[in-house]
């Protein structure tokens, strides 16, 4: 029987922002794709870590386990892309075309979530990283996995903007600290992101951070890019 | 027979009409000023119209001046205006120009951005500054993201498009209501739009999504 449906899935084109080489100055985000995790079970293979940016770091760094949910073959040889193969098809997050070879589909499984260790997720293995609208529609179907409330993919921008926000900042600050090395050592990656989040400050009233999580957001972005350009000033262009 | 509603024996004679209500009982004087007030009515309507219309090209030609202006410029420096000058997120850029955020970073990076989207670039630019520098619009970014009607998730950056700048300013300069400019754009909002739910703070200090009271 027909009924209401969670929104139809992006295009492809509009579904990640990085596949194959993911560049390593990208901070880790909710729905970037690792290969070669060891998950319980048989094999090591594809997972997505599940957790939001704000629970998934102790400090600057990340936490020692992370909560990732596996990754899984839908087809080896089609690129399942429209919106109405997936109706119905609550419990997964529909990944056509995850390995850009435009020839298959994964889905990342809800059913099968499991904690693994930080090390199990170097940058190094990251496969793919979702946009904006891909990490929405991710969200808004877990929400409904976990919940059968769908809400809107607007509501839900609204409320998660400002941890966006922070991402993508430190995504320009790390890129410029690193003259845009998509290969940069994770030791330089990790130290830019501790002199990001250091300038940021703490959550006193008048810091940077509490600025990009209010009404002022664009001031605090202001500052920042300012801040990038006089710390890197050959590193941008 | 049967009698219906539309039968002759069911039409009455209408009542009488109270003295000095029917049209020949009214002043010529009366009559000459209602008269007088419907043509001053159609009149202004023109005016009116004609006004709105004026008043958009005074902001299309302010926005294409801009533009033309911002034209002038690289990439790089228009981006650079965009981040460090307003403080405009790529992710809005990019609604603003349907384009990806890996462009953007490779835009600022790299160059190598068509002369379309190098124009487009410069169009976003241009509305900023007139949001600014000519309406008075202190926080350019901050108004393009605050919804515009209560109950409804739509703001300003949703209906951004080269075509709809003009409208877009005069909304700005308070001209015209939210919903008047939202049936005018986008006929259908309110379907598209409404939600039940709202942002507020939590109690962990992050924002949250709760439902509407």
């Amino acid at each position: 029987m027909a009924g209401q449906h969670l929104d139809d899935l992006a295009p492809v084109a509009d579904l990640y922002d990085y596949r194959g080489r993911v560049p390593a100055w990208l901070p880790y985000q909710q729905g970037d794709v690792f290969s070669d995790v060891a998950m319980p079970g048989p094999d090591a293979g594809l997972a997505m870590l599940f957790l939001h940016p704000c629970t998934m770091r102790q400090g600057t760094r990340l936490r020692d386990r992370l909560t990732v949910v596996r990754v899984t073959s839908e087809s080896t040889r089609k690129v399942l892309d429209e919106p109405a193969h997936w109706v119905g098809r609550n419990k997964v997050m529909p990944l056509p075309d995850l390995l850009a070879d435009q020839a298959s589909t994964h889905v990342a499984d809800f059913m099968e979530i499991a904690t693994v260790t930080a090390a199990e997720l170097p940058r190094a293995s990251r496969v793919a990283q979702l946009s904006l609208t891909g990490r929405l529609q991710m969200q808004q179907r877990i929400v409904f996995h976990l919940t059968r409330y769908a809400p809107k993919l607007d509501d839900l921008e609204r409320a998660t903007e400002s941890v966006e926000l922070e991402a993508q900042q430190q995504a320009d600050w790390v890129q410029v600290g690193c003259g845009s090395d998509d290969r940069a050592a994770p030791p330089r990656v990790d130290e830019l992101e501790a002199e990001y989040q250091a300038f940021l400050g703490g959550t006193d009233p008048d810091s940077i951070r509490t600025m990009l999580y209010g009404p002022a957001a664009s001031q605090a972005v202001r500052a920042i890019q300012q801040e990038i350009a006089a710390r890197y000033p050959h590193g941008a262009a | 027979m049967t009698e219906t509603l539309t039968s002759p024996m069911t039409v009455r004679s209408a009542p009488r009409r109270a003295p000095g209500t029917s049209w020949e009982s009214i002043s010529e004087e009366w009559q000459g000023l209602d008269a007088q007030f419907r043509a001053d009515r159609q009149e202004h309507r023109g005016r009116g119209a004609a006004l709105v219309r004026d008043h958009h090209q005074l902001y299309e030609d302010a926005f294409v001046a801009e533009a033309q202006a911002a034209a002038r410029m690289t990439a790089t420096e228009l981006l650079d205006e965009l981040a460090t000058g307003f403080g405009l997120p790529w992710t809005d850029l990019a609604r603003m120009m349907s384009v990806s955020v890996p462009a953007i970073r490779k835009w600022r990076q790299a160059g190598g951005v068509s002369p379309e989207n190098l124009s487009a670039l410069a169009r976003v630019l241009a509305c900023m500054r007139v949001l600014r520098d000519r309406l008075c619009v202190a926080d350019p970014v901050a108004w393009l993201g605050v919804p515009l009607v209560e109950g409804y998730t739509v703001t300003a950056r949703h209906l951004y498009t080269a075509a709809s700048v003009p409208q877009l300013l005069d909304f700005a300069a308070d001209n015209v209501a939210p919903t008047v400019f939202l049936d005018r754009v986008q006929p259908g909002w309110r379907e598209k739009y409404a939600t039940a739910d709202v942002v507020v703070m939590f109690d962990d200090g992050l924002p949250a999504l709760v439902p509407r009271r």
